[in-house]
């Protein structure tokens, strides 16, 4: 740009100064006496009055342009083209922000949906209701509980972990009461066999108190026919290889049968 | 230099993109909404051209959210920077337009009829008239063809002085240039443009 009178001085300003406050003076932020000295230099100076006057008008006709509106589809082409470099950020536009319960039910619905239908039928809904009641005791049984899970037990490794732990606490509660049970038939098969070893040691007792009563009295016909009884835990031809014989210290086998016979 | 000191905008700006750069979609939308119409008007006014200027303020948007992890509000406004990015696409769409070819510079030969009829009769003076040319919308053509033949040096500093209202300081910081650059700049750009006026008025008539 031309500007001749860089040196010049009119009213105290030099061009160059006037160059510089040129837009201060436009913008109306200069006042007082140093826009009056600016606009005597405006009116002596052949070279900088023109230039005012023609940065006046240019600025008067950018002003008076009028901000154009931006074409509808804008907005919705820029997020297209940014989605285009982030799909995923294109996902979560296109979806507004959601609870983890509302993204599960979403991905789950095309599933559960018919599942749900189907359940809900009057005629299955007291199948559904004992099937969750089971499930329910099942998992109650199983040490499970739905209100301790959390998001972390919902991992792979944690998964495995808490299934290994119930497997074998399980296995350990059925070997113990499976131990527990052993124990006591061992105890009752014990009590059986000797109550038995008891009831044959009386038998032959009594067998032999029999014996005794026949060799002292031959004729037997006044004895009943139910009393004749034979041993039949001992078979045809076997011998007997040792009798228990129970006697009281200062009674006698005679008194003892004798005290049976007044009974 | 002095560093800005964070106003209320600034900290709510600085929170959007936080969000945004957290991944939240609706923050980049809130973004694009805020900023789109000022970045298309400076685009326009610029080239001159609405499919250029859609096409460039995409290519803004782009490069903003690409580049968004680089913000730093300590530096300066978000508003100065997505104008000192805008300025940088326009400059190299400029280059690559060869629109140079077209513009006329401040040193070309004024018109040799200094004394045939000015434009000062048709854009608004201070004292603007009910029937002023400028209002038209033949004028408002005019204003714009004779901003497309301002250097791209020139016609930045106005654009964004006159019709974005950025002070000076912001445009210096946009333009990278001193502060003293900026004002000189403009007063060049202004009497340019009614100097290109008046000759495209004496054209017509």
């Amino acid at each position: 740009m031309k500007h001749e009178g860089q040196n010049k001085g009119e009213n105290g300003i030099q061009c160059v100064d006037f160059d510089a406050r040129l837009a201060d003076v436009l913008d109306g932020t200069v006042s007082g006496a140093e826009l009056e000295a600016f606009k005597g230099h405006a009116a002596a100076c052949d070279d900088c009055g023109p230039l005012f006057t023609q940065a006046q008008r240019g600025m008067l006709a950018l002003k008076s342009l009028v901000e154009v509106e931006p074409p509808l589809n804008l907005v919705h082409n820029i997020i297209a083209r940014t989605s285009a470099i982030d799909p995923a950020m294109a996902l979560r536009m296109a979806q507004p922000k959601r609870s983890l319960f509302g993204r599960v039910r979403e991905w789950s619905s095309p599933v559960l949906n018919p599942v749900v239908l189907v359940i809900s039928q009057p005629r299955l809904a007291m199948t559904t209701a004992m099937a969750f009641f089971s499930l329910s005791l099942v998992l109650n049984l199983a040490g499970v509980k739905i209100s301790d899970l959390r998001n972390v037990d919902l991992r792979p490794s944690a998964i495995t972990t808490t299934a290994s732990m119930q497997y074998h606490q399980t296995t350990a509660k059925v070997v113990k009461y499976y131990e527990n049970i052993r124990f006591v038939y061992e105890l009752e098969s014990r009590m059986k066999e000797l109550t038995k070893d008891a009831t044959k040691s009386d038998d032959q007792n009594n067998d032999q108190k029999k014996n005794d009563q026949k060799q002292q009295q031959p004729d037997n016909t006044s004895q009943k026919p139910g009393s004749n009884n034979k041993d039949y835990s001992l078979g045809e031809g076997e011998e007997i290889l040792a009798v228990l014989r129970f006697e009281l210290p200062g009674i006698t086998s005679a008194q003892i049968q004798n005290t049976g016979r007044n009974s | 230099m002095l560093l800005p000191v964070p106003t209320e905008e600034s900290q709510l700006t600085a929170a959007v993109i936080k969000r945004c750069l957290g991944g939240d979609a609706s923050a980049w939308e809130e973004i694009v909404r805020s900023h789109n119409r000022r970045i298309y008007n400076i685009c326009y006014r610029f080239t001159g051209s609405q499919d250029d200027a859609e096409d460039l303020t995409q290519e803004v948007f782009i490069r903003i959210y690409k580049t968004l992890k680089s913000y730093d509000l300590e530096r300066g406004a978000f508003t100065t920077w997505i104008t000192t990015m805008t300025r940088n696409l326009l400059v190299d769409h400029f280059r690559k337009s060869k629109q140079d070819r077209v513009t006329d510079s401040m040193d070309a030969a004024p018109s040799s009829d200094e004394d045939a009829p000015t434009l000062g009769e048709h854009i608004p003076d201070e004292k603007p008239t009910p029937d002023a040319a400028v209002q038209t919308q033949e004028t408002q053509k005019m204003v714009q063809q004779a901003l497309q033949k301002l250097s791209p040096e020139l016609r930045e500093a106005v654009i964004l002085r006159d019709l974005q209202d950025m002070d000076y300081r912001e445009i210096a910081d946009a333009l990278k240039v001193p502060e003293g650059t900026v004002k000189s700049r403009i007063n060049r750009g202004r009497t340019e443009l009614a100097r290109l006026l008046s000759r495209t008025y004496r054209q017509v008539n």
